[in-house]
């Protein structure tokens, strides 16, 4: 159990690339990419398990120069949990509340740039970027390059407004 | 299915061949169809071809089996999963010169393949990294009637210092409407040259033809290009630490944007001159 009061980041199953001023993370457990803005990335560098929310919060002033409430430290931690980059489970401060109204309200008062875990899921597969790769059913690969796909047939077919497989959306079939 | 494949003694014929570090084994029931794969492979990977050996022994990164069945219609086996073709030649060969490159390009040593259209402008490499059917040829196209230079619609190869080596297949140009059908064409059709040299990253461009869009960029930081980019980056999900590395070299300083845009041909001059603004 973590607490919550002193967080640690997680180091484990993690590719980490800093970019100036962000931090990209790989997770090779969940195959998803995380990019932390600058804000969010000092937050999840100084939580090693000995640094509370607070002298987290001094640390964000010390960079920016600028006045940061624990609620822009907690913002980042909650984030940081939701995307498990953090050791532990960590109790959300902001439950109950949509990310939209927090960020209106610390957004608003806040002198620095409001912490953002932008992530997204990485293709498991090369595939993913061959059009109309449908993935297979059994040991059958079916697969192609438009016009001539196989998408395991009706109701799916290549589909002419984007080149992938899927149902027929009003735009015809390749 | 698997259990359809044909013992390995009826496989008369096989290679190992290494494409950009990547060791792929073609191997085949059919003397006929192995030299026409081994053809189409050759020239699939624009002559990037070494021959190791024909044993059995070699290790490999992908391998690739393809033959008849009893009933003469033709299968491709990709390394245990096999897709039936009963169609003509031509189809059962597009597949696999897709999948002969995919394949390389995900398991290529020292080189980080982005699924990309790229051009030379003012000798910096312009990225646009996008999906299939998203007009990555055809402004690719423009552009070089524009009179960039051409490296690729397909592929950004990217070395391990970041900076993007030519891949100049013929261009893929698909007719618009309902008349989907393809031509490949040699980039001195749209009268441009092709890149010799590698060279830098200027710009990464994430822009998809929208009907009526106007090119209105919004520029984005190194983190987020990369992001975008990951879904374009083939050997991400067997290598993200090299995949990761080699991104983060390659757009240092490079100016990195994103709009939807309409037509190529009006759209080129805007995103011309915005490369004019923003290239050093």
């Amino acid at each position: 159990m973590n607490n919550s009061q002193f967080p640690t980041a997680r180091k484990s199953g993690l590719v980490i690339q800093e970019v100036p001023d962000e931090i990209l993370v790989f997770d090779l457990d969940s195959n998803k990419a995380h990019c932390l803005n600058l804000t969010a990335a000092t937050v999840w560098k100084s939580c090693d398990g000995k640094t509370s929310i607070q002298e987290i919060a001094s640390i964000l002033e010390k960079q920016s120069g600028k006045g940061v409430s624990d609620d822009v430290v907690w913002l980042a931690i909650d984030q940081l949990n939701e995307n498990s980059l953090l050791e532990g489970e960590v109790t959300a401060k902001f439950a109950g509340q949509t990310r939209r109204d927090v960020i209106k309200k610390i957004g608003l008062a806040s002198m620095i740039a409001i912490p953002i875990v932008a992530s997204l899921v990485a293709p498991r597969s090369a595939l993913a970027n061959v059009s109309c790769a449908c993935g297979g059913i059994g040991n059958t690969l079916l697969c192609g390059t438009a016009p001539f796909a196989s998408c395991g047939g009706a109701p799916f077919c290549c589909r002419a407004s984007d080149g992938l497989c899927g149902p027929d959306d009003g735009g015809g079939c390749l | 299915m698997k259990d359809t494949l044909p013992p390995r003694e009826e496989l008369v014929r096989r290679v190992v061949f290494e494409s950009f570090g990547a060791r792929i084994r073609l191997e085949s029931n059919s003397e006929d169809l192995f030299e026409k794969a081994l053809q189409r492979a050759r020239k699939a990977l624009l002559g990037h071809i070494r021959i190791i050996d024909k044993s059995d022994e070699t290790e490999v990164d992908f391998r690739f089996g393809l033959g008849l069945d009893d009933h003469g219609i033709k299968w491709l086996d990709q390394d245990g999963l096999k897709t039936s073709y009963d169609g003509a030649d031509f189809i059962f060969f597009k597949t696999f010169d897709a999948m002969v490159r995919l394949r390389v390009a995900e398991n290529a040593a020292n080189r980080v393949f982005v699924h990309a259209g790229v051009v030379g402008w003012r000798g910096r490499a312009v990225m646009v990294p996008a999906l299939s059917h998203k007009g990555k040829s055809t402004l690719v196209a423009e552009l070089i009637r524009n009179g960039a230079e051409y490296y690729s619609d397909e592929y950004a190869l990217l070395d391990k210092t970041g900076r993007v080596h030519p891949f100049p297949r013929d261009l893929m140009i698909r007719r618009s409407g309902k008349d989907r059908t393809e031509q490949l064409l040699p980039p001195g059709h749209f009268g441009g040259s092709i890149g010799r040299k590698s060279i830098r990253v200027g710009a990464v461009l994430f822009t998809e033809y929208q009907k009526g869009a106007k090119w209105t960029p919004t520029q984005l930081t190194i983190g987020q290009g990369i992001m975008e980019t990951i879904p374009h980056t083939i050997p991400v999900h067997l290598d993200p630490e090299f995949s990761l590395e080699v991104l983060n070299k390659a757009y240092k300083g490079a100016i990195i944007a994103k709009s939807f845009r309409g037509d190529a041909k009006h759209a080129c001059p805007k995103i011309l001159a915005f490369l004019d603004d923003h290239l050093n």
